[in-house]
């Protein structure tokens, strides 16, 4: 008999989709409802509303969801605005909470968001990269001294996602810093959206906060994102609390630029020599007339390709040509998540861990705007 | 791993650059992990600049902006910003033991170029 009732926060279009189904597929949960703020956008709950209905169960108004008894899990995906208001209600209702990342669109947001998860004492975890296979075989070379000490980290995420568009000639990004607005249809920032896995990775494997950060934006693929003055890359150069160097590249760089998922990997530079960490190994190689990739057709709400329901509504296929010998586990995460629940240890991040990255990344957007050092201590 | 690995590297990346296979150049990220003989061996100083002057080529500029860091004499890392918005990360490095290697990327607007760099170990 499952022992955690879960809500999820969210709906379709939002990473909820996967989440919810990881905490469905386990034997320890019961995923009871779907719930969010009222007042929400039309287009917001209705897409809310299609993923309850998806998964046969009711949509509730949060306040409500949460007065249902013995309800002990919040898996939260609301618009990253949202967060602060949103996290803080659920912890304040005692409420362990599986978070989406990034934590939250403003260093206050989050901060509120780690006070209430002080005050509750329950497990918070926010998504990341900590728990897949390839970032544990990382973290393990460090820890049992395979690698020796480290000189330098280098941590990529680019994102083979999304239709390529022109972006206009001689176009220049002139980077404005972070006005708190993350929530756009066609596109996201990046370095925010992106930039955070690596964010997170540099600081967990190393056990170390950033110290300083400079960085470049740029607007290098899409038009869309042109449009919305957002970034579709980032690059950062950060400095740890030893002084050791640690580099980020993070983006989206287009469905066509790389046979599986986009360059995602780990570079240690270290005592012992020259370390790297891939998603995308071990795994055969794959050429056919049956493996070649064909332009996916545009969906006209998601050109990015970033959610499962509409690469799903325009019956995009898989890339083949590149495939795992051991394929990914998409449930690792929330099932780390309950372990830590049921065993007490503490998450590989955690809301607090989460604040800081959603610092680092803010101070990416105010370096890049005044090209200087900016500093965190 | 020779450093003469990178000059064939630059060659073959700068013929798919001038055949437009990946577009506009955008962004590099250069990671070299090279052999010292000896831990009296020079340092690895220039060794980023010598990549810095291949990408330009690449980006069709010399660059407007540098960060670089230097944690140890025997690594540099490298930040490069270009004045049509093109960027790079660099790092290069020695060692007198384990493995070598390193990885490339070259991001274009219409596509991106790999490489990884499969050196020995000492």
């Amino acid at each position: 008999m499952p022992g955690h009732k879960v809500i999820g926060i969210g709906g379709n279009r939002t990473h909820l989709e996967g989440y919810i189904r990881a905490f469905a597929a386990d034997p320890r949960c019961d995923v009871v409802a779907i719930a969010d703020e009222p007042g929400l956008p039309e287009y917001r709950e209705d897409l809310n509303r299609t993923l309850a209905s998806e998964l046969d169960l009711p949509y509730l108004e949060l306040d409500d969801a949460l007065q249902i008894d013995g309800v002990d899990i919040i898996c939260a995906c609301p618009d990253v605005e949202r967060r602060g208001r949103v996290l803080t209600r659920c912890l304040e209702a005692g409420m362990h909470i599986y978070m989406d990342k990034p934590l939250a669109g403003a260093g206050d947001d989050a901060w509120k968001i780690v006070e209430a998860a002080r005050r509750a004492g329950t497990v918070t975890q926010v998504f990341s990269q900590a728990n897949t296979s390839w970032a544990q075989s990382a973290r393990s070379a460090i820890d049992n001294g395979e690698t020796g000490s480290l000189l330098a980290v280098h941590c990529d995420m680019l994102m083979a996602k999304g239709h390529l568009s022109d972006v206009p000639e001689g176009f220049v990004r002139q980077e404005r810093g972070s006005d708190s607005r993350f929530t756009f249809v066609e596109a996201k920032r990046e370095l925010f959206d992106m930039g955070v896995y690596p964010v997170s990775l540099a600081t967990w494997l190393t056990g170390q906060r950033v110290r300083s950060v400079q960085a470049i934006t740029g607007n290098y693929f899409f038009a869309e994102h042109a449009e919305l003055d957002i970034e579709d890359f980032g690059a950062m150069l950060l400095t740890l609390e030893d002084g050791t160097p640690a580099t980020i590249m993070a983006g989206r760089t287009g469905i066509h630029s790389h046979p599986m998922m986009g360059q995602q990997q780990v570079s240690l530079i270290a005592e012992n020599g020259y370390f790297r960490f891939s998603d995308d190994e071990p795994r055969i190689e794959v050429y056919s007339q049956e493996t070649v990739f064909d332009n996916p057709k545009r969906h006209e709400f998601d050109p990015m390709m970033m959610w499962a329901s509409t690469r799903r509504d325009v019956q995009q296929a898989d890339k083949k040509s590149w495939q795992l010998l051991s394929p990914a586990d998409s449930t690792a995460d929330v099932r780390a998540f309950l372990d830590c629940i049921e065993s007490g240890a503490r998450p590989q991040i955690t809301a607090e861990d989460a604040a800081h990255h959603v610092e680092v990344l803010m101070a990416g957007y105010e370096s890049a705007k005044t090209e200087k050092l900016i500093s965190l201590e | 791993m020779k450093f003469d690995e990178w000059d064939q590297l630059a060659a073959a990346v700068s013929r798919s650059v001038q055949a437009g296979d990946i577009g506009t150049p955008r962004a590099a990220r250069i990671t070299l992990h090279l052999f010292r003989e000896s831990e009296e061996s020079d340092a690895v100083s220039g060794l980023t600049e010598y990549v810095v002057e291949s990408a330009s080529q690449w980006f069709g500029a010399e660059p407007s902006a540098r960060w670089p860091t230097t944690p140890d004499e025997h690594v540099e890392v490298v930040m490069v910003k270009w004045p049509n918005g093109a960027s790079a990360l660099i790092s290069a490095s020695q060692g007198t033991r384990g493995r070598l290697g390193g990885d490339f990327a070259l991001l274009g607007s219409r596509g991106s170029i790999y490489h990884r760099f499969e050196g020995s170990g000492n």
